[in-house]
């Protein structure tokens, strides 16, 4: 579970030379975030939690690589084999602007530019643009509206206020 | 063999004439689409077609780094969320 101060890293799923480092899986789809980590807390299954203090942290193809201090070659390093990771999320880097965590975007309240409730977000996906998925409370069960995460089309997203506006667009809610 | 550049990129008639029509009348509104092949060209950046991707229709905003792509590019047909349940970050473009 993701909170504050026990974020997700990702999961040790292999290694990758003689000196130590170790392949990490992560759930981010934005892993320029962990790049300023100093230290991350492992969960090897079945053990207590133990703390590592990062020697070197790289991204390649979608993977983390990274070395820890107390692991200096492969073989004490593949006892961290399956650990999960965390960190705090005080410790990731900061978000660029326009740049918003999903999970602060669900359930926050949708209205158009003329201040007509449309309905609540549910999902982030991603297309040719990110996409907002929308679900309509008049709506029957599974269908949702999507509208395209810019800012020509969402000109205000107040995360404090909860309230996303959308642009009256002729087609837009009716498009799906 | 690539397409002759004597003919121009491939536009579906119908909207390529509706892309016209609103760059004409200077509006905008979102146009349906089924032809995914289509490519993207320079008179689309600024609207928002809905391409269909075989059960709905998804709204795409057309930009410039889009041209020369072709619409089904961005309106993936199939739908995969991943096994892992990290945090997700979005971005406004």
């Amino acid at each position: 579970m993701n909170d504050d101060t026990n974020f997700s890293v990702g999961k040790i799923i292999g290694f990758h030379g003689l000196r130590g480092e170790v392949k990490i899986k992560s759930g981010c789809n934005n892993l320029s975030l962990f790049s300023s980590l100093q230290t991350m807390q492992a969960q090897i299954p079945g053990e207590a939690r133990i703390k590592l203090q990062i020697n070197s942290l790289r991204v390649d193809k979608g993977f983390l690589f990274a070395s820890f201090a107390d692991y200096p070659d492969r073989d004490s390093a593949e006892s961290l084999l399956n650990a999960e990771l965390f960190t705090a999320k005080a410790e990731l880097e900061e978000l660029e602007e326009e740049e918003f965590w999903v999970k602060d975007l669900v359930g926050v309240q949708v209205f158009s530019t003329s201040g007509i409730a449309v309905g609540k977000v549910i999902d982030v996906s991603f297309g040719g643009n990110y996409i907002l998925e929308i679900r309509r409370e008049e709506d029957p069960p599974g269908k949702t509206i999507l509208i395209p995460f810019v800012k020509e089309l969402v000109p205000l997203v107040d995360l404090k206020g909860k309230r996303i506006e959308i642009t009256d667009l002729p087609g837009l809610l009716e498009a799906q | 063999m690539s397409r002759s550049l004597k003919k121009g990129p491939y536009v579906h008639p119908s909207l390529s004439k509706k892309i016209e029509e609103m760059n004409r009348k200077n509006e905008k509104k979102v146009v349906k689409c089924w032809a995914r092949s289509s490519m993207i060209i320079p008179e689309m950046i600024g609207h928002t077609i809905a391409i269909y991707n075989g059960r709905k229709h998804v709204p795409v905003y057309v930009t410039e780094q889009m041209i020369g792509h072709r619409l089904g590019e961005f309106a993936p047909t199939r739908h995969f969320k991943g096994h892992s349940g990290g945090d997700k970050t979005a971005k406004r473009g």
